[in-house]
């Protein structure tokens, strides 16, 4: 399932993400380069989070019933 | 216009068809088959009245009442006319307790029992996935709680599937776990989601219909309860894998890991850039007090320089002096050892010199020419007369030439 796949990948990138701020968080001196490197890898799954977050409009959709006029056994 | 026995009962089924209705009575004379049960409804007073009833086995476990005699109850139905008797009977279709004692007591059995079942227990419940896309949504499309939850649903592009359900009464029982049942047979939703705005204690029966409540604690697709209650909550509430007050409260739920999601996003991101800006600031003002540093000491060794020239012209010139001084010093000692060898050989020539002249003083040969004489016997010089002896020969050594003699006396 697709769909399935995509929250388990937002999930997944929020998790990065806090790992990344943690990651600052816990450094006590930090390598400019390695900071410009996370910073990047950051703001790609902020990027990427904000788009599953993005305003869609829901899909309504009622069931049509099927069984609706069967007896019930 | 004459009909057949056979049609005009069938023209009086197809006219009772539309007659669904909702009575209430006694139960009596009850006669269990084995797909269907048969039973009398009768008013408990006033003048006698009787409606022959039948109820199927399905439908009858599914309404969760054990029949008893004399039980009053509501029953919603249809009636019909069997032909090989004649008989008009009500086909039964939900079956309601009366009377709030005895829906209480129904209740309070129920719940004892299937809380002894272990069917409430938190352990058994199924975590709502956080993140959740595919709705299966259950409720009636005539009331207010479906336009509540669509309202109250962040858009974040939901597919929610709609299921019409029957929410009032014992007739929504049948409805409720069909649609629980189709959802978890014929969808991939994610969650479930039961909604019902609140409602008076009997409208809310079939939520505590034992059928209802194991349909929703069966549910292999997590299920999330929605239902307005005033008093006792609702069994299938307690039964279900979470549980909030309300259809709004219920679309709030489905919504918070997404809208709270936006909102940590905006915070890690403001946590992430912070933290950078932080690094490059402290890294900047690194940089400055390094250069700064840098400068000082740059600055410090411009500044010494000159004092570092001036030291080493000074150091230089003092080495330079010494050399000088050490040349003449080498000269001056050179001169002096020269003058003072000098010296020392004149001192020394002047002795040798003196040395002569005392050697010439003392020369004997000097005292012969003044007429001395020197008297040997053999090479022994005689000084004294008692070396000599009468007739002994000696030898005379005068300043020139020598003579040999012969000693006649001596005198001593």
């Amino acid at each position: 399932m697709p769909a399935k796949k995509e929250n388990k990948n937002l999930g997944s990138s929020l998790k990065k993400l806090e790992e990344i701020v943690n990651w600052f968080e816990e450094q006590k001196e930090v390598d400019v380069e390695d900071g410009l490197e996370k910073v990047k890898q950051g703001v790609e799954l902020i990027k990427y989070c904000r788009s599953r977050l993005a305003e869609v409009k829901n899909e309504f959709e009622e069931v049509k019933k099927e069984l609706d006029k069967e007896n019930i056994k | 216009m004459v009909y057949s026995v056979s049609n005009y009962l069938d023209k009086l089924n197809i006219v009772l068809e539309g007659e669904k209705a909702k009575i209430k009575g006694e139960i009596s004379r009850i006669e269990k088959r084995e797909k269907t049960i048969y039973f009398d409804l009768k008013d408990s007073d006033g003048e006698p009245a009787v409606l022959n009833c039948l109820i199927f086995r399905s439908v009858y476990k599914m309404m969760g009442i054990e029949f008893q005699e004399g039980m009053e109850v509501i029953i919603g139905g249809e009636p019909n006319i069997w032909k090989p008797i004649g008989r008009l009977s009500i086909k039964v279709e939900s079956v309601e307790l009366v009377g709030e004692g005895v829906l209480q007591k129904a209740y309070e059995f129920l719940k004892k029992k299937l809380e002894k079942e272990g069917l409430f227990a938190p352990e058994r419940k199924k975590k709502i996935p956080v993140f959740p896309t595919k709705i299966g949504l259950i409720s009636s499309r005539y009331g207010e709680a479906i336009h509540d939850f669509n309202a109250n649903l962040e858009n974040i592009g939901f597919k929610i599937k709609f299921f019409d359900s029957r929410v009032e009464g014992q007739e929504a029982v049948p409805d409720l776990i069909k649609a629980i049942d189709w959802f978890n047979k014929k969808s991939d939703c994610e969650v479930l989601v039961v909604i019902r705005g609140g409602g008076s204690w009997e409208s809310l029966q079939a939520f505590n219909n034992e059928a209802v409540v194991r349909a929703i604690a069966g549910s292999k697709i997590p299920v999330l309860c929605g239902i307005g209650h005033e008093r006792d909550i609702p069994l299938a509430t307690l039964a279900a894998d979470k549980s909030v007050s309300t259809p709004t409260a219920a679309a709030q739920f489905i919504s918070h890991s997404w809208r709270e999601t936006k909102q940590y996003i905006y915070n890690l991101q403001a946590k992430l850039l912070n933290s950078f800006e932080e690094l490059l600031f402290y890294q900047e003002s690194k940089l400055t007090q390094n250069s700064e540093e840098i400068k000082n000491q740059f600055s410090s060794i411009y500044h010494k320089f000159p004092l570092l020239i001036e030291g080493f012209k000074r150091i230089f010139s003092i080495i330079g002096q010494t050399i000088n001084n050490q040349k003449e010093n080498l000269a001056k000692s050179t001169k002096t050892l020269k003058e003072k060898f000098t010296m020392a050989i004149d001192t020394a020539n002047q002795q040798i010199k003196n040395c002569e002249e005392k050697i010439k003083i003392q020369d004997p040969k000097k005292q012969l020419r003044l007429g001395y004489s020197l008297v040997f016997d053999g090479e022994k010089i005689i000084k004294d007369a008692a070396q000599l002896s009468v007739g002994q020969l000696i030898k005379l050594q005068f300043y020139k030439g020598s003579a040999d003699s012969q000693i006649k006396k001596i005198k001593k």
